[in-house]
């Protein structure tokens, strides 16, 4: 009788444990001392990887084949394939376009592609974008005559000025990848000018008092200070020209990961607009991560 | 002894250094329809030799406008601000150090006028917040000013590292600034500024964001490097105790309009430099009266005390 209530207390100690235990999952790291800290603090990766595991089980489970159809025998899933196809069919589907042309090429060419146009539009943006946010940052003319064209061309969807560079620039590549360059431009340079902004006056006036010429301080001082909101920006901007790719492919792209979507889509393939997704938003997140890496090793001061 | 040494170092000097403020007055403009502040009014100020100038007020009486006023960070409405060298009568040859661009005329009977029209490096600052280069080490940050000025590697890590040792600091030539404490990154801010080797050492409040053990330890810090290097500093506090303790020369100021209003001559920081603990001078009764004379008039400025 007493071991047995001692087994029940046992029993629902490591419940509580337990309970306490995935509590802490979702609320903050385990930490006996610290009540009440800043909202939201500690890490949050577990709970990422639950949520990944938890949207995955989902779209397999709408997607199995466990429901009797109107043929004998037959059994179809929740969601039919035509809406939303299985992740073992969209896996098959990248597996056979790796090495099997669809839509002008296999997946590779159209990857290629598409790096091709987003990583170019984004290198021409970071060209011109950086040195004119730098400008429009230390010098007011630059600034009153550049800021009424990019607050008025940004917050318009690319889509809408897309026909427009179609007539002024053709079918070709020029085209695409100057709808993904305005894309990525905006953001950049205003991101760029806040990063002039941010450096502090008395870093300015510090350098200008050891004897810096205007210059030194223009390439010393601003532009390494604006540093962090430039890295951001890239950020940002990046995004943004994966956001534009599908739009930019729209039009007469031989291959692409946007101009396979496309064709895939007039077809009703809805396993390769489905891999198509993925496969971009792998590639976007990917890079992503890198220029987060890169951001640690380039810039460990920021936000110190 | 040591007090030997102060005089020395002045008479080694190729040239004998003042700057000089006249009928200097500063009016910042109201913005949106608010009246204009006169921010300075009439200051006459001569700053000499190896002074080490405290300025102490209640707030908005004009110390920080002032400060900005010589680093040639602001300029005045009207007034003349100038340094005044006097070469020794020896040297007939301009020393290479004094080959600066003149303002106009020249060097009638072997004295320069300077004027100061924007910032430069003979006017070193030391800001609040240290304003140091986050994306530079420990050494780097101290060997800025020479780096600015193409100086060979060689030459600027032995400067650096002077500068470095008399604020204490030669054991983190390699550490991130962001990963110092607060008296250090001061110490650090005040190592550059010498390094660009200025005529005059401005700071403000260099010491205001550290508690008051590190405090301590820093003023005694900088007090040491001042007897070292012979340095002119102008330095604003808001602390009367540290304003004593540090300086040899004390300029009052007072609000609307800003200006200076009391001098007192300071003879505490000798005391601590011939041997005294910091401690000792400042829980003296001399101390402690003056401390308290100041405090009423600054609270009188203040309007706390009739």
């Amino acid at each position: 009788m007493y071991s047995l209530q001692r087994l029940k207390l046992n029993f629902a100690v490591e419940i509580m444990n337990f309970i306490r235990k995935i509590k802490y999952l979702f609320v903050k790291n385990p930490s006996d001392t610290e009540v009440y800290g800043v909202p939201g603090q500690g890490k949050a990766l577990l709970v990422s990887i639950f949520s990944v595991i938890f949207f995955a089980a989902i779209w397999i489970v709408v997607t199995l084949p466990i429901f009797p159809s109107d043929v004998e025998g037959e059994l179809i899933p929740y969601i039919k394939p035509l809406f939303l196809p299985s992740p073992q069919d969209v896996f098959a589907k990248f597996t056979f376009i790796w090495s099997e042309e669809f839509s002008g090429g296999t997946l590779p060419t159209h990857i290629g592609w598409s790096m091709y146009r987003v990583f170019g539009a984004f290198f021409l943006a970071t060209a011109t974008a950086v040195p004119l946010g730098i400008l429009m940052g230390i010098n007011k003319h630059v600034r009153g005559f550049l800021d009424p064209p990019i607050e008025f061309y940004r917050p318009i969807p690319p889509l809408a000025y897309l026909p427009l560079m179609v007539i002024w620039f053709g079918i070709g590549e020029l085209s695409k990848i100057l709808l993904i360059f305005l894309a990525i431009f905006a953001p950049l340079v205003l991101n760029t000018r806040a990063g002039v902004r941010s450096v502090g006056i008395e870093l300015i006036h510090a350098a200008y008092s050891m004897g810096a010429t205007r210059a030194q301080v223009t390439f010393q001082i601003i532009l390494k200070g604006a540093m962090p909101e430039i890295l951001t920006g890239m950020r940002i901007g990046i995004g943004f020209g994966w956001t534009t790719l599908v739009a930019a492919e729209l039009v007469a792209a031989q291959a692409g990961l946007g101009a396979m979507i496309k064709s895939a889509s007039d077809f009703l393939v809805t396993d390769v607009v489905v891999m198509g997704i993925v496969v971009i938003g792998l590639v976007a997140y990917s890079f992503d991560l890198l220029m987060r890496y890169f951001e640690r090793v380039a810039v460990p001061w920021k936000g110190k | 002894m040591k007090k030997q040494k102060i005089v020395a170092k002045k008479a080694a000097g190729q040239v004998k250094t003042k700057l000089v403020l006249a009928d200097v007055n500063v009016v910042f403009p109201g913005h949106g329809g608010a009246e204009s502040v006169q921010a300075l009014s009439n200051i006459n100020l001569t700053l000499q030799g190896n002074d080490f100038t405290v300025v102490l007020g209640s707030s908005g009486c004009g110390k920080t406008t002032l400060l900005s006023l010589i680093a040639g960070f602001i300029k005045p409405n009207s007034g003349e601000l100038f340094f005044e060298r006097t070469l020794a009568e020896t040297d007939s040859a301009m020393p290479k150090k004094q080959k600066i661009t003149v303002d106009g005329p020249s060097r009638d009977r072997g004295v320069v006028f300077q004027a100061v029209e924007g910032p430069s490096r003979d006017r070193g600052v030391v800001f609040q917040k240290h304003a140091l280069l986050p994306w530079l080490s420990v050494l780097d940050n101290v060997e800025f000013p020479l780096k600015l000025r193409s100086v060979s590697k060689k030459e600027r890590f032995q400067e650096a590292l002077k500068n470095l040792k008399l604020m204490g600091l030669e054991d983190f030539l390699n550490h991130k600034v962001y990963e110092l404490s607060g008296g250090m990154q001061q110490r650090v801010g005040i190592a550059r500024a010498l390094t660009a080797d200025p005529s005059v050492l401005l700071m403000d409040e260099p010491l205001g964001a550290l508690d008051a053990l590190t405090r301590e330890n820093v003023q005694q810090i900088i007090l040491k490097g001042w007897l070292a290097t012979g340095k002119m500093i102008f330095f604003i506090t808001h602390s009367v105790e540290e304003a004593l303790f540090i300086g040899t020369r004390l300029i009052v100021m007072s609000p609307r309009p800003g200006r200076i209003t009391h001098e007192f001559p300071l003879d505490f920081s000798e005391e601590f430099l011939s041997g005294k603990t910091a401690r000792v001078v400042k829980s003296s009764p001399r101390f402690i009266k003056m401390r308290e004379k100041i405090l009423d008039i600054i609270y009188r400025d203040e309007g706390l005390i009739k």
